[in-house]
């Protein structure tokens, strides 16, 4: 199966960014009802730009996986680069489309993401 | 149970990705063999009409098949009386109607018995209840020990039986609603509602017992009168029937006492500016035009289930149980859930196979090189359990369907310390072959995830070979 290539079973052995943070700037839970796998990601913010970050939590390969690219992804981007970011650019990073039924477990990190940006507007 | 069963379910011919697709997800919904099918086509085409209201004959035609199925359904669990037998969506309707015009009865101080394994929709609809006299805040409700009706749990023990022995402590006088599923969903228990029932009687004499069947229907018998309980609710959709059909039964006496569930058309007798009367049971609780042709047509699945015979039906699923059990506690990467062992059995069910007693076709299983969780804060070595989406996915791939995820169950997925689990369960029509492909796919998540699932004592063959060795020995 395509999905699983190597590189995403690596990250989901050996996750960058995992574990909880102290002091985080924000912290933000994930759920994906229908599995009720869950995510929490932690960030530091400094002059609009996403300095540290890390997650923990419980979840499939895919969505492991996700998290982890998406979380070495976003280190050291400004909020403002990452308000681009859309859903499919998270397949790029991921290595190519997903099932539908697994497109909740590729998302989940995104939507944790999409939590950071809306709170960061206000 | 003769191969010829599997001609009669039209959707079994479908192929699925060039494969045949090994359907093993049965406690979700089955498929539907052709007599149901055609019946909801026969009752649009030659019996449609509104019921209970016209007095032209093809009214009277489709009132007469949707109450005979009325009739059926009461033979077939055993009621007195079909105007206990009350229509609904599903069992969640069911349940929820009960909580609905049971649960204004309930006062402060008063307390709900449920069990650890219970189905989300044997949980939630008394949780609204419980929380009838709290706010709700951000679409979250809590229940707590300062909530003033209390919800308690039968805990399970470590092979998914229900902890009788806590009953003494958990019931009391205080004790208004038992509700209890007959079969887990996640386990596949089989839970001794009759003896629990006699405990309740006894400790708990005010409280209604209810029986969530849903799973149990279709597998085991359901005979009321023999369980003990008040109410009992189960779905056609899991016993070979259509979907947007439930029954609810309960004693005529406690049916008359409860208040409507919804208002409307057919559950009235008159209706005036100032005042109404209600109908007599069962149609006081089916309020507007119900599901017509899904009803005449679950009496179809009704007969279908009776002329195999629960016998019948309990032996193939529980040889199909019974070796899947066995392939999968040859593999130590695969950690069962649920009833494994015989020692409850009593002599007088000893004819039944050996891990049967107390469990039916449903079984839950997690893959991976250990059990362990990713302890939040530290990433350990890739010795993770595969998670069951994962499984699911890659089995998918191989033309097996099996549920994965939490299975409505979040409760109980706290209690086993897992977040989700993988979960095959089985309908007449399965075959041992379907729980071969189920058991090679397995392996198949072993190679895709490189690990190394500890192989049997020096045997290095494949599954089929094996299996064509054990049957040359």
């Amino acid at each position: 199966m395509d999905l699983y290539r190597e590189e995403i079973l690596e990250h989901w052995r050996n996750p960058q960014n995992f574990g909880e943070m102290e002091k985080a700037d924000r912290v933000i839970n994930q759920i994906n009802p229908l599995c009720g796998d869950q995510l929490t990601f932690f960030f530091k913010v400094n002059n609009g730009k996403v300095i540290e970050v890390s997650f923990t939590g419980n979840g499939c390969a895919i969505s492991i996986a996700s998290a982890s690219m998406l979380s070495e992804f976003i280190k050291g981007k400004s909020l403002k680069s990452l308000a681009k970011i859309e859903g499919r650019d998270v397949f790029g990073l991921i290595g190519g489309p997903v099932a539908p039924a697994r497109l909740k477990c590729a998302l989940l990190a995104f939507e944790a993401l999409r939590k950071l940006r809306v709170n960061s507007e206000k | 149970m003769n191969k010829k069963i599997r001609e009669d379910f039209p959707f079994l011919k479908r192929k699925y990705s060039g494969k045949e697709l090994a359907y093993l997800d049965n406690a979700s919904t089955t498929q539907k063999p052709k007599v149901v099918i055609d019946a909801i086509a026969d009752a649009y085409q030659n019996h449609y009409a509104n019921i209970h209201r016209g007095v032209y004959d093809l009214s009277v035609e489709a009132t007469n098949l949707y109450e005979g199925t009325r009739e059926r359904v009461a033979k077939f669990i055993g009621a007195k009386d079909p105007a206990e037998i009350v229509f609904t969506r599903n069992t969640t309707e069911s349940i929820n109607l009960l909580a609905y015009c049971q649960g204004p009865t309930l006062q402060a101080g008063d307390e709900i018995l449920l069990s650890e394994m219970e189905h989300h929709s044997n949980i939630v609809p008394w949780q609204l209840i419980a929380g009838r006299l709290t706010t709700i805040h951000n679409s979250q409700l809590t229940i707590n020990k300062d909530s003033k009706i209390k919800i308690k749990y039968i805990p399970i023990d470590e092979e998914g039986r229900l902890n009788l022995a806590q009953l003494p402590i958990l019931l009391n006088k205080k004790t208004k609603i038992v509700s209890l599923s007959l079969m887990s969903n996640v386990l596949g228990t089989i839970n001794p509602i009759k003896k629990i029932a006699l405990v309740v009687r006894r400790l708990a004499p005010s409280a209604v017992i209810i029986v969530d069947a849903a799973q149990a229907a279709g597998h085991i018998m359901i005979d009321v009168g023999d369980l003990g309980a008040d109410f009992v609710a189960f779905s056609a959709h899991k016993m070979y029937g259509p979907t947007g059909v439930g029954v609810l039964w309960g004693k005529k006496a406690l049916l008359e006492k409860l208040p409507p569930f919804m208002g409307g058309g057919d559950m009235i007798l008159s209706v005036d500016f100032e005042k109404t009367t209600f109908n007599d049971l069962p149609w006081k609780f089916e309020a507007g035009t119900p599901n017509i042709a899904d009803v005449i047509a679950f009496g179809e699945s009704i007969k279908f289930v009776e002329k195999l015979g629960f016998e019948k039906i309990r032996k193939h699923e529980g040889e199909l149980t019974r070796y899947l059990l066995g392939e999968l506690s040859k593999i130590d990467g695969v950690k069962l859930y649920g009833p494994n062992s015989n020692e409850e059995r009593p002599r007088q069910r000893r004819r039944e196979v050996a891990p049967l007693f107390g469990r039916g076709p449903v079984i839950a299983f997690n893959v991976g090189p250990s059990t362990l969780r990713r302890d939040s804060g530290q990433a350990s070595s890739g010795q993770v359990p595969i998670h069951p989406h994962d499984v699911a996915s890659i089995l998918s791939s191989e033309g097996v369907a099996i549920r994965s995820g939490h299975h409505c169950a979040q409760p109980l997925m706290k209690v086993l310390g897992v977040p989700a689990v993988c979960r095959a369960s089985f309908g007449v029509y399965n075959t041992e072959e379907e729980v071969d492909r189920l058991v090679e796919g397995i392996r198949k998540v072993e190679k895709v995830f490189k690990f190394e699932m500890p192989k049997e004592k020096g045997e290095s063959v494949g599954l089929i070979q094996r299996r064509n060795s054990r049957a040359l020995a």
